[in-house]
């Protein structure tokens, strides 16, 4: 076994986790080009290479385009993949009152800490944490995505009903096209272009980074806070911060760990429930969406959780996690290797190989994600405006229709984006909109799927709620709503006595 | 007036008010498209269409009864805000017919003009005119060559 994790080491294989860590962080920081997609397009590129070289290849690129996301997150409010959609609640206030720097510092540690963890799991925990991941049906899926979305109570900057009617709006946006039960054509208008549905990535482009860019050529002022100049990486401040947060980034850790390992959850589920959980416990929620690194270290090691997650039934039992697993997956078969049950056994020398890679290129995700974020912030904060706001619409449109080659796409964002910036003037908040448009497929085929199985089975009420990693789901939805009126009516007057 | 000037008396939210009728509006015809629909597919859309009424007609009533501080006015020119919105229809709507080259270049140059504040000089515009031809047309190598994203294609390449 040492030998094959030692042989993760060669210097072809060091070589090929740099490439690829810089390669996916690159593509991840590019908003409209996901994890997906990097791993996607990269992917014809290893078929040459032996199967373990190739597997490291893709985990690096992966873990890269994860982390790559917070870049564009934090710069310029629009997370460059869907798992850093948390990072721009905290990610964009910082940089806009001049810590982009220290944002960006944050959230590589966090997702190098995220990403260990996640490695780290997969090495010692995949067979079991693979069954308990197996054991999820619909009707968990479905609170699980109702967690996720309590965090409207957090988002709602102010009025918890335009939260609220903001959340719903996604939900609806999230229910056009095709059902995912029953089939019906919902809500497309008669377009054929919606008959699909909404692009999550395209509406969550054009909610948050269209109302950004019609701000920015509205006021003659810079794009953020210039930093004092010499401050360097502010590696000791974000450590600081990591050492008074390491419960918080170990409990977001092993939330994106968990979540990853559930088929089609994905990272940007992770990061929401693991900062739902960092503001619920934070002894100072109110400053969670104003630029609370606390916040960027759950959502950003949440994210990079979800890659060593994401492969424990990906190797142990052949069912993907996320979409990239599926992408590897296809890869692995091309090379022969066949995931599964037996593949620690039949393949050990590869598989042990691919997480000494996975683990390496994650340590050299702290060096890289560094550098590459210092470049990043200093080319955004450097830019004249009359550049940046055309290069980022550019970025807009472009991203939007490389998802899927579609024009209608790309119609889609400006709507969606037009329309943010309208509801955000009246007050409404563009995070819970988003939320609503991620989790509403989700939530949506949980309940429909679980009310079909109860109402077979002539009892909804045991299938909703009468199922145990449903009820320990439901403890973690009371507590979550419940908390802030507990903390303020019973506990904390009793500490102030 | 409070001592930093500033208006404190509370105003009624106009702006939310106008986003709880419009969410009224939408519950309302959500409902009314989900009569349509079969069982399976209506059971979600009447949930969420349902919550989203009830919760305008909270906010409204609050609005109303309540009167509360009004969003803060957006700062900068409404002017240059819809002359961006115009680009960026203009700009969409061309790339079937220009091809991506040509209209994200033309795209790229009229949001620059939206975005300026003061007039260039011979040598800045000579500067920014080439960094938007090196930016459009970098893009556009990385994602037709490198990326293989078949752009729309038009009078130019």
């Amino acid at each position: 076994m040492l030998s094959d994790l030692l042989a993760a080491l060669t210097p072809l294989n060091l070589l090929l986790a740099v490439g690829g860590v810089v390669a996916g962080t690159v593509i991840g920081a590019l908003p409209g080009l996901t994890a997906t997609m990097a791993v996607a397009v990269l992917t014809p590129l290893t078929f040459s290479m032996e199967p373990a070289s190739a597997m490291i290849a893709l985990g690096a690129i992966y873990t890269g385009a994860i982390y790559g996301g917070c870049y564009s997150a934090i710069l310029i409010n629009t997370p460059g993949t869907p798992s850093a959609i948390a990072t721009t609640f905290d990610g964009y206030p910082m940089a806009r009152r001049g810590d982009a720097d220290l944002a960006l510092t944050l959230a590589n540690l966090a997702s190098v800490a995220g990403g260990l963890v996640g490695a780290l799991a997969l090495f010692a925990l995949a067979p079991p944490l693979a069954e308990v991941a197996l054991a999820f049906g619909p009707v968990e899926y479905f609170w699980l995505a109702v967690l996720g979305l309590t965090l409207i109570a957090s988002l709602s900057e102010g009025s918890l009903l335009k939260g609220l009617i903001g959340g719903c709006v996604g939900l609806s946006i999230a229910m056009v096209g095709t059902a995912v039960v029953g089939g019906d054509v919902r809500f497309t208008f008669g377009l054929p272009g919606l008959l699909g549905g909404v692009n999550v990535v395209a509406a969550l482009i054009g909610l948050f980074c269209i109302p950004v860019v019609i701000d920015l050529v509205a006021e003659p002022g810079g794009h953020m806070e210039m930093a004092e100049s010499g401050r360097g990486y502010r590696l000791s401040e974000a450590l600081s911060e990591v050492r008074g947060g390491a419960w918080n980034l170990l409990r977001s850790s092993s939330i994106g760990t968990f979540v990853g390992a559930l088929p089609a959850a994905g990272g940007a589920i992770a990061a929401l429930i693991a900062y739902a959980e960092a503001r619920r416990t934070s002894p100072r929620p109110e400053t969670f969406g104003k630029g609370a690194p606390q916040g960027i270290l759950a959502c950003e090691s949440a994210n990079n959780a979800t890659v060593g997650g994401g492969f424990i039934p990906t190797l142990v039992l052949g069912i993907p996690g996320t979409p990239p697993d599926a992408i590897i997956l296809g890869a692995l078969l091309v090379h022969g290797v066949r995931t599964g049950p037996n593949l620690f056994q039949e393949q050990s020398a590869i598989v042990y190989t691919f997480m000494a890679g996975l683990l390496v290129s994650t340590i050299l995700m702290l060096p890289l994600g560094l550098l590459l974020g210092r470049y990043a912030y200093r080319s955004i904060a450097a830019v004249p405006k009359t550049l940046l706001a055309p290069t980022i619409l550019l970025m807009t449109i472009l991203g939007t229709y490389a998802i899927q080659g579609s024009g209608d796409d790309v119609v889609v964002m400006l709507v969606l984006g037009v329309a943010g910036w309208l509801l955000g003037r009246a007050g409404f908040a563009a995070a819970p909109i988003v939320l609503g448009v991620v989790l509403g497929g989700i939530c949506e085929q949980g309940f429909v799927q679980g009310w079909l199985i109860g109402g077979a089975q002539e009892d909804l009420v045991g299938m909703f709620f009468g199922r145990p990693i449903s009820l320990a789901i439901l403890a973690v939805i009371a507590l979550t709503l419940l908390y802030p009126l507990l903390a303020t009516r019973l506990w904390r007057p009793r500490l102030a006595t | 007036m409070s001592a930093t000037g500033e208006t404190t008396a509370a105003r009624r939210d106009w702006p939310g008010l106008a986003g709880a009728g419009a969410a009224i509006l939408l519950g309302g015809w959500m409902l009314h498209e989900a009569s349509s629909f079969s069982d399976f597919a209506a059971v979600f859309p009447r949930t969420i269409a349902t919550v989203m009424i009830a919760a305008s007609l909270l906010l409204a009533g609050r609005i109303v009864l309540a009167p509360a501080v009004r969003p803060r006015a957006p700062g900068g020119s409404a002017g240059r805000r819809l002359a961006l919105v115009a680009v960026a229809v203009a700009w969409v709507a061309a790339m079937p017919v220009a091809g991506f080259l040509a209209a994200s270049l033309a795209g790229f140059l009229a949001t620059m003009r939206v975005a300026r504040f003061t007039p260039w000089s011979t040598r800045q515009a000579a500067f920014e005119g080439l960094a938007a031809l090196a930016i459009v047309g970098g893009f556009y190598l990385v994602f037709e060559w490198g990326l293989g994203v078949p752009l729309p294609r038009g009078w130019l390449v």
